[in-house]
């Protein structure tokens, strides 16, 4: 929203509001700033308006000082995600609809707070990475919080899925690339893939990648075995390993029977069963995958 | 507010780009390296007559093995006590030659006889890895709750004049 349109609204706003505040010198000040574009100015004024007995209790005084952080923010502070500018101006907004008696004011602030959310859950996405995934999660937590807040109606499931996807997928390439935390990520991805299915079980992505991850961690600690185990030592690892193929198991069939005809499961069916020494099963799903090739 | 949501759009589809499925290490053959583990177990805990701990301590492979890659990975930094270890890939029966151990892979288990006579002569261990085989063999690998086992049959070892280590005795499944 540029600016024009913000005076105009608030200069709307001030008018239908004016009769509830008697003493508005601060207010006043703030918008004469706001106007001028000094929004650092125009900040500290309205915080002090905040402050100030006379006008804390009033709904305007949250207005307009969501207005001017809005403002900041759009104009300071976009590239900043931990914008403190957005931060207070949804709490300004938010309080401003708390105390607000007119009707009209609350579909423009209500559409407000849904941008600055927004700007909020489009961060919190782009920080997905394995660089920014810890500012990447506190953005979005902090988008889930403010989103039930906002809407406690909207369902924010399918965004969770989706976020926890790929988040997923950063933890696993930290964990491949990342030989002194490996155990902490190997339990991140998996945690992680775990909290997709418990939200959506028939999620065949979460399926595969679970298995997959399962799988390779046993072929990582197979690889890195020291020719020099004895016999009773590699019995005990071994008995591990198997473990981690059978985890690996229940969710490649079930992305197995959710889609039969993607090579990537019936791979990786042929796999841990060979790894897990069913030979039979293990060539079974290689006949499959011969079948499904000539097929195309 | 139509601004914000097209943002918002391209964010979204970022999402969705950025998602792909992990990718499988099924290249690698686990049962493979944890064979190699075992055999050379064997070659530790077995003593050879003297004239055979002297030189390369050979391994013969009958054929295709996954085995042959993991025992020559090994072969790069391990010993047999001082012996280097050779592994030797035999594509037939008549190319079998004097060697410590003889593997026999599974799909070559019609040949075990054959193979039998060619090391007659000599004091090499027979290494199979089929179920019912370990009578005619003197070590079969078998498989038991997926994990990797061995049948050892110690009348053919004393036969051989090849002593096994009571460690080695104590892990395996007995053979009468």
């Amino acid at each position: 929203m540029d600016i024009k349109k913000h005076i105009i609204l608030i200069f709307f706003a001030f008018t239908c509001l004016a009769p509830s505040f008697g003493q508005a010198s601060k207010i006043k000040q703030a918008l004469d700033l706001f106007k001028q574009s000094k929004l650092d100015s125009a900040g500290l004024i309205i915080d002090q308006a905040i402050e100030n007995e006379e006008t804390k209790e009033k709904s305007s005084t949250y207005y307009y000082a969501g207005i001017i952080y809005k403002e900041k923010y759009n104009k300071q502070q976009k590239d900043d995600k931990a914008s403190p500018a957005r931060d207070k101006a949804i709490e300004y907004f938010n309080t401003f609809l708390k105390l607000n008696e007119d009707e009209k004011l609350v579909p423009p602030i209500k559409k407000s707070i849904d941008y600055l959310i927004n700007t909020i859950y489009n961060d919190a996405v782009v920080l997905l990475n394995t660089e920014t995934y810890d500012q990447s999660i506190t953005l979005f937590e902090k988008y889930k919080k403010l989103q039930a807040y906002a809407d406690p109606t909207k369902d924010i499931n399918k965004i969770n899925i989706q976020y926890n996807l790929v988040l997923g997928q950063v933890y696993s390439d930290l964990y491949d690339k990342n030989e002194e935390n490996k155990t902490e990520f190997f339990e991140k991805t998996a945690n992680t893939y775990l909290k997709v299915l418990q939200d959506d079980p028939e999620n065949w992505g979460a399926n595969y990648n679970l298995g997959i991850h399962y799988y390779n961690e046993a072929v990582n600690r197979i690889k890195a075995l020291e020719y020099d185990v004895d016999l009773v030592t590699l019995d005990m690892l071994e008995g591990e390993y198997i473990g981690l193929f059978k985890m690996a198991l229940p969710y490649m069939q079930k992305a197995y029977q959710m889609n039969p005809n993607r090579k990537e499961t019936i791979i990786g069916l042929s796999g841990i069963y060979y790894s897990l020494k069913d030979y039979d099963r293990s060539d079974e799903y290689t006949e499959k995958l011969k079948k499904l090739e000539e097929e195309k | 507010m139509r601004k914000t949501l097209s943002y918002i759009k391209q964010i979204s589809l970022f999402v969705v780009m950025l998602f792909a499925v992990l990718s499988f290490q099924n290249q690698y053959d686990t049962n493979a390296k944890i064979k190699s583990l075992f055999i050379y177990n064997f070659a530790k805990y077995i003593e050879w007559p003297s004239s055979y701990k002297q030189g390369d301590f050979i391994i013969g492979i009958l054929g295709d093995h996954p085995v042959y890659k993991e025992l020559n990975n090994m072969a790069q930094t391990k010993k047999v006590f001082d012996q280097p270890i050779q592994v030797i890939k035999f594509s037939n029966v008549n190319e079998i030659q004097k060697c410590h151990m003889l593997i026999i892979p599974r799909q070559m288990t019609s040949k075990i006889s054959q193979s039998k006579a060619k090391i007659q002569p000599y004091n090499t261990l027979l290494v199979t890895e089929k179920i019912g085989v370990g009578k005619s063999s003197d070590i079969n690998f078998v498989i038991s709750e997926n994990k990797q086992k061995f049948e050892l049959n110690q009348n053919n070892l004393a036969k051989k004049d090849l002593k096994v280590s009571n460690n080695l005795v104590s892990l395996a499944i007995a053979v009468k």
